[in-house]
C-alpha cells in the first residue's frame, strides 16, 4: 500500500472551536492507524500547540483562514503535517523557557513550541508559495 | 471545561473538569481573576477532573501563581492525573507549584 493511502486529513477554519475538531480527528485517525495511546497523547498536545499558534498568530485577529492537518504512518513513524496560509513563523523568535527559573523569574508563555519539541522526535518547518508547513514526527 | 467554586474557611477551592486548553483557558482565567479581585489570597485548584492540559492552561496557572505571590497569597494544586502531571514535569512546573494528592491534603497546606 502506498503511504498516501494510509494518510488521514482534515480541513479546518482557524477558530478556537477548531481545537475540538482537531481532537476528534486525531482520535479517529490514531485509532484507524492503530497508534498506541502514548503516541496519540503526544500528537494531541503537539497538534493543539501548533494549531493554537496558527489561530492566534498566523492570521489576523478575527479573520480566520484555512488550516489543513494530515496524519500518516510509515516505517514505524507517525507523521503529522499542519499547513496554513498565514504569516511566516520563525521559532527563533520564541525564546526557550528557563525550566530552572523560580516562580518570580519564570516568564508567562513561550511553552507551546517547547512542548512540541519535547513531545515529538522531529519538528520541521518550511514555507513555500505562501504556505507554512509544519512536519512533526513521532516514532512509535 | 466545567468550573465550580466553593469556600472552605478562608480558602477558595476552584474545581476544574475537562480539557484545560486554549478554548477553555479564558473562562478559567476569568474565574481566578474574580477570586483575586474579591481579595481571595488562598486558592486551591482541584485538578482531579482535568483530563488534559496544554500550554494555554499552564499559562493561566502560572500567571495566577505570580499574581498571588505579589499579594502574599498562596496557590496550591491538587489531584493531578498522571498525564497532566507528565506535562507539568516536561514544562518544569512541578518545582514551582505546590502540588498535593487530594483536596483534603491541599486544604491542610494553607
Amino acid at each position: 500500500m502506498a503511504p498516501e493511502q494510509k494518510a488521514h486529513s482534515i480541513e479546518l477554519k482557524t477558530e478556537l472551536a477548531a481545537l475540538e475538531q482537531v481532537f476528534v480527528f486525531l482520535e479517529e485517525a490514531c485509532a484507524a492507524l492503530g497508534l498506541p495511546l502514548a503516541t496519540q497523547r503526544a500528537l494531541e498536545l503537539s497538534a493543539d500547540e501548533a494549531v493554537t499558534n496558527v489561530i492566534n498568530y498566523s492570521y489576523e485577529p478575527g479573520q480566520p483562514g484555512p488550516l489543513r492537518l494530515s496524519l500518516g504512518l510509515e516505517g514505524g513513524e507517525a507523521t503529522l503535517i499542519i499547513e496554513d496560509q498565514g504569516k511566516p513563523f520563525d521559532e527563533k523568535d520564541v525564546p526557550a523557557p528557563d525550566l530552572d527559573a523560580s516562580l518570580e523569574e519564570r516568564p508567562v508563555g513561550g511553552l507551546g513550541v517547547f512542548l512540541m519539541h519535547r513531545m515529538m522526535d522531529r519538528v520541521e518547518r518550511s514555507r513555500r508559495d505562501g504556505v507554512n508547513r509544519l512536519v512533526m514526527v513521532k516514532k512509535i | 471545561m466545567e468550573i465550580s467554586q466553593n469556600q472552605k474557611n478562608d480558602v477558595t477551592v476552584v474545581a476544574l473538569a475537562g480539557r484545560f486548553d486554549a478554548q477553555s483557558a479564558g473562562n478559567a482565567e476569568e474565574t481566578l481573576k474574580k477570586v483575586l479581585e474579591a481579595d481571595g489570597t488562598k486558592i486551591l485548584i482541584d485538578m482531579s477532573q482535568v483530563e488534559y492540559i496544554s500550554s494555554a492552561g499552564l499559562r493561566v496557572l502560572l500567571s495566577t501563581a505570580k499574581k498571588l505571590a505579589g499579594v502574599s497569597g498562596k496557590l496550591v494544586l491538587c489531584g493531578l492525573k498522571p498525564y497532566v502531571r507528565e506535562v507539568f514535569e516536561v514544562a518544569g512546573f512541578t518545582s514551582i507549584f505546590m502540588i498535593l494528592p487530594d483536596e483534603a491534603q491541599g486544604l491542610q497546606a494553607f
